[in-house]
């Protein structure tokens, strides 16, 4: 039975709802608002009093993702499907490549012991920390020298910096969290570390793994800078992409929010789907049973 | 057939000693317990039988092969944890057949299949072959971890405080199991536990280990009629052993005498004065609560005494007697005694063990380091 708190009467229960109503707004307004100008014509848009009630259209929808006589300006052309491809092969292979030298990593870090352990640990979280315009500039220019620029393996090499200190030091905390007594049986069951590992410890991670490889993807996909200054208009991801239609004579306002909203959907599908276990998966590791 | 011997065997976690120096043999088809306090290393010494531990220093042989660098999994050792350590992704049935499952044991489908019914037969858990572990109570955890390690058949099969976590009547009645399925199996056993009765009930030979030392390898008779000292006459029986310090004089009619320092308790010396170490004056008098005897008649023979507390349980009363400045505690069938009632208690010269009183070593002496095993 749920105790009753003595938030619950009605009158605190409307302030509460008020109060989370209003950070709703504040937070969705943007994202409402972008969607709506996804729809609107390009007078809608830039008219001066902003629109509520206006004719909605997928023209804008249209026009990035087949083109069209929309894309009136030379300047202003962008190949969107090309960046959201980009967007795709880059932020995949990045959490896979992260998955696998992760997974290792994280059950070493959670079950042995040997010299600099915590350094090394620490070493990986400092890659989160550390902000990533401290590093582009070197990075850069080390890219340029190693023919890495403007190649999805140089991105995908840098999206490491975002994707595996997070399976790390999450991945680790679900491996501390099976008792080291069940890997004991499993090894006296006749089995090597092979075979414990991923006939016991693997699939114990396996809703954990899934869940932090997400929330990895999530932040690979979100990230603007190394794609910006790393890549070219042939490897640019999405979020970098979306900038193509600014230009020198117009910006393409319709469009521009039309790109927006298809590259905010796979991590917004994702979240959702994933929204139960991501809570837990962020908290693992924080509390022990 | 498997014959575990432990030489000198030594485990440290850093600066921790956890083991200093043990060795024991088991025998072939023999139930050997392990018994001792929390910390004692009990768990350690296992650990290392089956492998999941390296050893500092020392060696481990089965059947005199020495299998100090075996990894767990090439031994032929099968494990109950304290903890079950089921594996909560796999069902009752795939907990069972894993070990049967692996590499080693080769085995096909319908072989597995006939194992994991025999033994979900024998344990009675059929009905539970379905569910995972996290809707199993307590003593179903065991039966199952217990299945695991049976379904193996190796020749040793060891096992940690395997009851601790079951209340005393469902212990009971899976001690009284044990013993059945280790005549049916035909196996070794090595069992740790903290439980003194346990070990008593199951065990053809008993190590009593303390912070890392054996204190006494014995039969359940042995350990607990002849201990070798104070630390293994206290662990073994509930209530706990009286031990008095007392001064060695010679009495009245010229035999020799135990008496407290403040005069009031004295019993008999077991011991002939040519049996005693020379100079001994100070010794541990130990006797156990059931040989204390209480009489309730004020003229009768022995040290006077009055009721200090009764506590009554059934079959029988643990009645505490103040003697002097001391309270003795007896185990005894009568229980209307008042509180304060003066009394006589006595101790008949037999029931009377003396230990030394620095090295708490049992005097007595004819106890045996290495005698043939009771089956």
């Amino acid at each position: 039975m749920m105790k009753r708190s003595r938030y619950s009467t009605p009158k605190h229960r409307t302030l509460i709802w008020l109060a989370l109503a209003g950070y709703a707004v504040f937070a969705l307004f943007p994202l409402i608002w972008v969607v709506m100008m996804s729809f609107k014509s390009h007078i809608d848009i830039v008219s001066p009093v902003p629109k509520f009630i206006f004719t909605p259209s997928i023209e804008n929808y249209r026009a990035i993702l087949f083109g069209g006589q929309s894309v009136q300006y030379e300047a202003g052309q962008t190949d969107f499907l090309l960046y959201f491809r980009n967007s795709c092969i880059i932020t995949i292979s990045a959490v896979l490549l992260s998955l696998l030298a992760g997974v290792p990593a994280a059950y070493a870090l959670a079950r042995y012991r040997f010299r600099f352990k915590d350094d090394i640990a620490f070493t990986f979280l400092s890659f989160r920390f550390a902000p990533e315009v401290a590093v582009i500039i070197p990075i850069y220019i080390l890219y340029q020298r190693l023919h890495l620029y403007n190649t999805y393996v140089g991105l995908i090499f840098v999206y490491q910096l975002i994707t595996l200190p997070l399976i790390v030091w999450i991945v680790r905390g679900y491996f501390e969290d099976i008792s080291v007594e069940i890997e004991q049986a499993a090894k006296l069951d006749g089995y090597s570390w092979w075979g414990v590992f991923t006939k016991i410890a693997l699939p114990l991670v396996k809703p954990g793994l899934a869940s932090t490889a997400v929330l990895a993807f999530i932040f690979a996909w979100n990230n603007f800078i190394f794609g910006l200054i790393l890549g070219s208009s042939d490897t640019y991801p999405s979020t970098v992409g979306t900038l193509g239609f600014i230009s020198y004579e117009s910006v393409l306002w319709g469009q521009m929010a039309a790109a927006t909203v298809i590259t905010i959907l796979p991590p917004l599908i994702l979240a959702i789907f994933i929204q139960k276990y991501l809570v837990r998966g962020l908290t693992m590791g924080a509390i022990r049973g | 057939m498997s014959t575990i011997k432990l030489r000198d065997v030594h485990k440290h976690y850093g600066q921790v000693k956890a083991v200093r120096g043990i060795s024991f043999e088991c025998a072939d088809r023999e139930i050997l317990a392990i018994l001792g306090p929390s910390g004692a290393g009990k768990t350690s010494t296992l650990k290392m039988i089956a492998g999941l531990e390296p050893i500092t220093r020392g060696e481990i042989f089965d059947n005199g092969n020495l299998i100090n660098f075996l990894p767990p999994e090439k031994r032929n050792a099968a494990m109950v944890f304290e903890s079950y350590a089921l594996y909560p992704h796999f069902t009752v049935y795939e907990n069972i057949a894993f070990p049967l499952r692996s590499k080693s044991a080769q085995l096909n489908r319908e072989a597995i299949d006939t194992r994991v019914q025999e033994i979900a037969e024998m344990l009675q858990i059929k009905p539970l072959l379905d569910r995972r572990p996290a809707e199993l109570s307590g003593g179903q955890k065991q039966r199952v971890s217990l299945g695991r390690a049976l379904a193996k058949r190796a020749e040793v099969l060891l096992m940690d405080e395997p009851l601790s976590h079951l209340d005393a009547k469902l212990r009971h009645h899976m001690r009284r199991e044990l013993k059945k399925y280790q005549r049916s199996l035909d196996t070794t056993i090595i069992y740790v536990t903290h439980d003194y009765l346990e070990a008593l009930a199951l065990a053809h030979k008993i190590v009593i280990l303390n912070m890392g030392v054996i204190h006494q390898i014995g039969t359940p008779g042995e350990v607990y009629n002849h201990p070798a000292d104070t630390f293994v006459a206290s662990l073994i029986g509930q209530p706990r052993i009286n031990l008095i310090p007392c001064r060695i004089q010679n009495g009245s009619a010229g035999e020799l005498t135990c008496v407290s320092k403040d005069g009031s308790f004295h019993v008999p010396c077991p011991l002939a004065a040519a049996q005693l170490p020379p100079d001994l004056r100070e010794v541990l008098v130990g006797i156990r609560p059931q040989y204390l005897r209480i009489s309730p008649d004020p003229d009768d023979q022995g040290m006077a005494g009055e009721i200090y507390v009764s506590e009554y349980r059934g079959t029988d009363s643990i009645v505490e007697v103040k003697v002097g400045e001391h309270v003795l505690k007896s185990l005894t069938m009568e229980h209307d005694y008042r509180i304060a009632q003066a009394v006589r208690i006595q101790a008949s010269k037999t029931d009377i063990m003396l230990f030394d009183t620095d090295t708490g070593k049992n005097l007595s002496g004819h106890m045996n380091h290495n005698s043939q095993v009771e089956r």
